[in-house]
C-alpha cells in the first residue's frame, strides 16, 4: 500500500495522480489551511485503502519522492499451513 | 436527487477500454475510414494488465504446413483440448503480422547487444518464441499513435452499461451505445455508437493485487445485462502463486518462470514434477497456485521460488519487462540471487483462462453491434494460465479482427441507429442510486463478504456439487441482502459500487456453469468428478439471460471435431491432484471441522 509522499522532494507536477489505476491520490494546495507557499501544489493520498500496490507512480515520479510497502492482505485460507 | 444532463458523445465506433485490444481495434477502424472514440475508466498506458507486462507471443516466420500444425498441437493440449481450433489457426496466422506491426510502430522490445530481437522462453511453450517490452512504454507508444491519428480519447470514464434499439434488457434487437460516468466529477456521458467494442478485460475481486482491483468485469456484466451469451464461466478460477514473503504482489509471474525458476517446499524438495510431470516449474498458474496450497495443506508449507540460479542477463530482461518488480525488491531489500521468496497462493473466482463475453472468429458477440476482445472474451483459443503472453497476443490479433468488422458495420449503416431516452435515463439513474442512499454500508464491506465466502478452501480448492451450491446461495445473499443498501458518499466510492455490483452478477454466474461442468478440466476442478471426461464434455457451456428476471438459461456448444484438424484423446483421464479425505466424504462437515482445527 502506498505509504508515503515526501513533500519536501514533490514538485507538484500531477504524474502520479494521472498514472494511479485506482484513482488514490489528488493533487492539492500544499499546507492548505496553513498556506505557507502560496501556489505551491503537492501530491496528496486520499483514498490510502484502495492502493493495490502496483508502484506505477512510484516508477513515474520523476523525483523518487513515492514510497509504496506492504501490500494489504488477500482474503485466503492457504496462508494457513500447518 | 436530479440528475444533470449526459454529456451526448455521437460516434461511429465506440471502443470502451484501451488496453492493447482496444487500441488495436481503434486504430484498425481508423485506418479503414470510421470516426473512433476509445472511453477509459483510468488513463490509456496506466490501465489495466498491460501496463505492467507487455509480451508477445511472436513467431519469426509466418507459421505454415506442418509447422503450424505442430504450434496447433502444443495449443490444442494445454487447453485441454477446448480450444476452438479454427480461431487458433487464425490465431497463429496472423500473430506474425500484428507483432510486425507493433514493432514498426516503435514498441520498445527487448533486445540483444547487435540490436536484434530478444526472443525469450515462457512458461508453456517448449521454443522462446516471445518478445517482451515494458508494458508502460509501450501503452505509451500506441497512446501517441491514437493521438496522431486524431482518435477521440475519454479518460478517466467509466462506462456501465449497454444501450439497446429496442429500449430492453436484453435486447431482441440490437446494441446502439452506452452509457457511463466520469469517475472524479460523477459527469454523465451518453455515448451513440454504430458498433461498441468491449476491452475491459478480466473480472477479478479487488484483493489489492496489482492491476486486478482495477478490473472488476464492467464488460462482461454490462453485455450479460443486455443479453449477450457468455461461455466458458466454468473456468473462472482466478489463481495466482505471487504474493510475495507475505508482503507483496507482483505480476509477471510467467516472465519469472521463464527464466527458470524453481519452486521448493519447506523441505526443500522441488514439488512441481508431482503434480504436473510434462511442465514441471513451467506449469499454468492455476497449477501451481494449487499445488503450493495443497503442500502448505498437507504440512509442507510454506513454499518458496528459487531464482538464485537464475543468470544476471535474464534478470536485467526480467526487470526490463517487469519494472515494478524490481522496484518492489529495491523497496524490501531482496536480492534474487540470495534470498529464496517465500511465495503464497491464491484462487478466487475470476477469469482465469477462458470466462467471458461469447465471440466468433471476428471478435463479434452474440448481439447485433456488439463487439468483445482481450480478457473479457470467452478467449477461444484459452491458455493464459497455460501459455504465457499468448493472451496479449490474443488482444492484438482479435482486436485487429474486431476493428475491421466494426468498421464495416459503421460504413452500411447511414444514420446511427435510434436509441431509446427513456432507458438511458433509466440507467444513469440506477448506477447512481448509490449516491442518494444513507447508510453505512461501503463497497469495501461487500468485497470482504465476498472474500469469506469465495477463499474458503472447500470451495476454492475441492468443489462438489454441495459446496458450488451453498457458495452460489452466499453470493446471491450478498447481492440481494447487502448491495441495495451500498452508500457512496462520493463518485469516487461510486465507482467501487458500480464495480462490486458487476463482479458480483459475475460470480453468480460463474457458481451456475460450474454446477452444470460435471467433470473436471482445467481450472475447474471438482472432487465429486474427479476427472477429465473426453467422451461427454468436448464441449463449452452457454450462459444467457432467460427474460428480464434472475432467470438463466444455459446452452452447450459441441466442439466440431469433425472439422479440426488435430484430434482429442477420448476416455477419461484421472486427476494429478490429490483430493484429501476429509474433503471427499461428509464434506459439508469436514470442510469446517478442518477450518476450525487450524484456528481460522
Amino acid at each position: 500500500m502506498i505509504e508515503s509522499i515526501d513533500l519536501s522532494l514533490c514538485d507538484g507536477c500531477g504524474v502520479c495522480i494521472e498514472s494511479c489505476p485506482t484513482d488514490v491520490l489528488r493533487l492539492m494546495e500544499a499546507g492548505k489551511p496553513w498556506v505557507v507557499e502560496p501556489r505551491t501544489w503537492k501530491a496528496v493520498i486520499v483514498y490510502p485503502n484502495d492502493c493495490h500496490s502496483c508502484r506505477l507512480c512510484a516508477l513515474d515520479c520523476h523525483v523518487d519522492a513515492i514510497r509504496v510497502t506492504h501490500a494489504l492482505e488477500i482474503p485466503s485460507p492457504f496462508l494457513v499451513h500447518r | 436527487m436530479k440528475l444533470p444532463d449526459p454529456t451526448v458523445i455521437r460516434t461511429d465506433v465506440l471502443v470502451v477500454g484501451g488496453g492493447l485490444g482496444g487500441v488495436r481495434a481503434a486504430l484498425r477502424a481508423q485506418e479503414l475510414g470510421a470516426d473512433v472514440t476509445v472511453v477509459e475508466k483510468a488513463v490509456i498506458s496506466r490501465a489495466g494488465p498491460m501496463t505492467y507486462v507487455h509480451s508477445q507471443f511472436a513467431p519469426y516466420k509466418l507459421l505454415e504446413g506442418d509447422e503450424l500444425r505442430q504450434w496447433m498441437e502444443e495449443f490444442v493440449v494445454g487447453a485441454n483440448y477446448l480450444a476452438d481450433q479454427e480461431w487458433l489457426e487464425v490465431y497463429l496466422r496472423e500473430a506474425y503480422f500484428r507483432v510486425q506491426e507493433l514493432v514498426h510502430m516503435g514498441v520498445p522490445y527487448v533486445r540483444d547487444e547487435q540490436g536484434r530481437l530478444k526472443y525469450s522462453l515462457v512458461r508453456g511453450h517448449k521454443v522462446g518464441t516471445t518478445l517482451g517490452a515494458d508494458g508502460r512504454a509501450t501503452m505509451e507508444v500506441l497512446r501517441r499513435e491514437l493521438t496522431r491519428r486524431r482518435v477521440r480519447l475519454i479518460e478517466k470514464v467509466m462506462v456501465n452499461d449497454l444501450l439497446t434499439t429496442d429500449g430492453r434488457h436484453p435486447t431482441r434487437d440490437r446494441i446502439c451505445g452506452a452509457v457511463g460516468f466520469h469517475v472524479r466529477t460523477g459527469e454523465p456521458y451518453l455515448f451513440l455508437a454504430k458498433a461498441v467494442i468491449l476491452n475491459t478485460g478480466p473480472f477479478y475481486p479487488k484483493i489489492h493485487y496489482a492491476y486486478v482491483d482495477h478490473c472488476t468485469g464492467e464488460g462482461h456484466a454490462m453485455a450479460f445485462r443486455a443479453g449477450a451469451e457468455l461461455a466458458g464461466m466454468e473456468f473462472a478460477q482466478y489463481a495466482a502463486w505471487s504474493y510475495f514473503n507475505r508482503q507483496f504482489f507482483t505480476p509477471g509471474q510467467a516472465k519469472i518462470q521463464g527464466i527458470g525458476a524453481r519452486f521448493v517446499n519447506a523441505l526443500g524438495e522441488e514439488f512441481m514434477p508431482r503434480y504436473d510431470p510434462i511442465w514441471g516449474n513451467f506449469s499454468g498458474l492455476f497449477q501451481v497456485a494449487r499445488a503450493i496450497a495443497t503442500e502448505n495443506l498437507e504440512g509442507r508449507g510454506p513454499c518458496f521460488v528459487d531464482m538464485r540460479h537464475c543468470s544476471d542477463e535474464d534478470l536485467a530482461v526480467l526487470y526490463k519487462v517487469v519494472p515494478t518488480l524490481e522496484r518492489a525488491f529495491k523497496e524490501f531489500d531482496i536480492d534474487p540471487k540470495k534470498d529464496l521468496l517465500r511465495v503464497d497462493p491464491f484462487i478466487l473466482i475470476g477469469t482465469g483462462s477462458s470466462s467471458g463475453v461469447r465471440v466468433d472468429l471476428w471478435s463479434r458477440a452474440s448481439l447485433p453491434g456488439l463487439f468483445a476482445v482481450g480478457t473479457c472474451t470467452h478467449l477461444p483459443i484459452m491458455m493464459t494460465g497455460i501459455s504465457g503472453s499468448s493472451l496479449s497476443t490474443f488482444s492484438n490479433v482479435g482486436g485487429y479482427r474486431a476493428g475491421e468488422k466494426a468498421a464495416e458495420i459503421a460504413r452500411q449503416m447511414a444514420h446511427h441507429p435510434p436509441h431509446d431516452p427513456q432507458q438511458v435515463k433509466e440507467l444513469i439513474a440506477g448506477f447512481c442510486a448509490p449516491l442518494s442512499r444513507r447508510g453505512q454500508t461501503r463497497p469495501c464491506d461487500i468485497w470482504m463478504a465476498i472474500g469469506e465466502v469465495t477463499a474458503e478452501a472447500g470451495f476454492a480448492l475441492f468443489k462438489n456439487e454441495a459446496r458450488i451450491a451453498r457458495t452460489r446461495d452466499r453470493l446471491r445473499e450478498i447481492r440481494h441482502m447487502l448491495l441495495p443498501r451500498v452508500t457512496a458518499p462520493d463518485v469516487h466510492e461510486l465507482v467501487k459500487a458500480n464495480e462490486v455490483a458487476n463482479y458480483l452478477q459475475m460470480a453468480e454466474v460463474a457458481c451456475e456453469a460450474m454446477l452444470a461442468r460435471k467433470e473436471s478440466r482445467g481450472e475447474l476442478i471438482r472432487a465429486d468428478y474427479p476427472y477429465q471426461d473426453n467422451d461427454d464434455w468436448l464441449r463449452w457451456i452457454i450462459v444467457r439471460r432467460q427474460g428480464e428476471g434472475e432467470g438463466l438459461s444455459l446452452s452447450f456448444w459441441d466442439l466440431p471435431y469433425d472439422r479440426y484438424p488435430i484430434p482429442p484423446k477420448r476416455g477419461k483421464v484421472p486427476l494429478t491432484f490429490p483430493i484429501p479425505e476429509e474433503y471427499r466424504v461428509a464434506p459439508e462437515a469436514a470442510s469446517e471441522r478442518s477450518m476450525e482445527r487450524r484456528g481460522a
